[in-house]
């Protein structure tokens, strides 16, 4: 009786070059939102390293709800052995933009990122996560519970409430900004 | 605000916020590396923490048995008066959280009630088995607590001739630091200019209420109660 054939391991279905190359900046830009700047290139490199490891099991997974998953879980442990979470974000201008920014303005585009990260740090956890994947990174509702594992409609809950959230900081500041 | 317009915003933060090209290329480098790296890197770096926790453990407790013993016998021959290791921390406790979630008009309560949310949230998180961290690390500096006094003390000195400009104040401060060791001292000091905003007293009356039901037992208790209902002129808190 000869030995059994070798078990042929399939090849995995991401090559890292590919996740690096589609998912870097929805990494670091969760990252970044998690666990502000100074601190966003170190979990996105952990990230990563869990990633590479990783990458033989992931078959069928959903990259980007696996990979928040992961990212998150890694922002959590860095925030714990630091013991503090800062955020050093420069306060945004007093007025915010009346409209949606041009694309080809940066400055106008870096104003509006800045107040969204204003307004993000107003939410609790669970609105601020369902916020960035869902409004700011394009999840679908689906997804985003798989990632956090929590029903759908429960994600489609929390989503209407940051909307709302989002609306009435708007609205405020508009408010605001026209009062003498 | 229709879909459309929400999206728009959402694309120019993600214009705005890319990582660099070079943080890309460093951070991709360190992955590919990270194999031959970590053989050669980890092992000695644990077995050099664990000595060195070794030895500080042991040089602890000498320490500690050596003047434990001085101590005592000095108490013996000189009964002096015991210094005191914290004197003013009782102005400056741990975080609350949604203090004022029934009281505050919105622009406080927003910033105030959900920032410590994310820290705890973060903390229930399953656990995850992840690499120690290889880069150095770029957060923290020893002047945050001194920023966060200062920026407590220019609201407190506001308290009474300015309560909106000290409620400005202590907004940007649980903005900038929404986990603060200071952030109770913060919602005393919004319940106090609260109550002395004529334009937010009744709020700060709701303020106050649900401050004593979570923290009735604070430092801070005492004053807090009388707060609303005190003359302007005397009430104190100090940071």
């Amino acid at each position: 009786m000869g030995s059994p054939p070798p078990r042929r391991m399939p090849a995995p279905p991401h090559a890292l070059e590919d996740v690096f190359r589609e998912h870097f900046d929805y990494v670091w830009r969760v990252a970044r939102m998690l666990v502000g700047e100074a601190m966003a290139d170190d979990v996105t490199q952990e990230t990563f390293l869990i990633v590479r490891r990783r990458l033989p099991e992931l078959h069928a997974v959903e990259l980007r709800g696996w990979l928040y998953g992961v990212t998150r879980n890694v922002a959590r442990n860095d925030l714990r052995r630091r013991r503090r979470y800062r955020r050093a974000i420069a306060r945004p201008p007093d007025s915010p933009p009346t409209r949606p920014p041009d694309l080809d303005d940066a400055l106008a585009c870096r104003e509006a990122a800045r107040w969204l990260e204003t307004f993000v740090d107003t939410l609790s956890f669970k609105l601020k996560e369902t916020f960035v994947l869902r409004y700011l990174e394009g999840l679908t509702a689906r997804e985003i519970a798989e990632a956090i594992d929590v029903p759908v409609p429960t994600v489609e809950s929390r989503a209407r409430l940051a909307r709302r959230a989002f609306e009435a900081f708007m609205s405020e500041r508009y408010a605001r900004e026209e009062r003498p | 605000m229709n879909d459309d317009e929400l999206e728009a915003w959402a694309a120019a933060y993600r214009v705005a916020r890319k990582p660099s090209a070079q943080t890309r290329r460093a951070i991709e480098r360190a992955v590919r590396d990270e194999r031959s790296a970590r053989a050669s890197r980890t092992r000695p770096r644990h077995a050099l923490r664990w000595a060195v926790c070794s030895v500080g453990l042991l040089a602890a407790l000498l320490a500690g048995l050596f003047w434990g013993s001085l101590a005592s016998e000095r108490a013996q021959r000189t009964a002096p008066e015991p210094p005191s290791l914290t004197p003013d921390l009782n102005d400056l406790a741990p975080p609350v959280e949604g203090l004022l979630a029934e009281g505050t008009p919105r622009p406080h309560t927003d910033v105030l009630d959900a920032s410590p949310g994310a820290s705890a949230a973060l903390d229930v998180a399953p656990a995850s088995t992840t690499p120690r961290p290889r880069r150095t690390a770029k957060s923290g500096s020893p002047g945050d607590v001194t920023d966060e006094m200062r920026l407590l003390r220019q609201a407190q000195q506001r308290l009474r001739d300015d309560p909106p400009g000290a409620l400005e104040l202590l907004r940007r401060h649980a903005s900038t630091f929404p986990h603060s060791p200071l952030a109770l001292e913060r919602e005393a000091l919004v319940v106090l200019a609260l109550c002395r905003s004529h334009a937010h007293r009744e709020a700060g009356r709701r303020a106050r209420t649900t401050f004593l039901r979570q923290h009735g037992d604070s430092a801070y208790a005492a004053r807090i109660r009388d707060a609303c209902d005190a003359p302007d002129d005397t009430v104190m808190v100090s940071p």
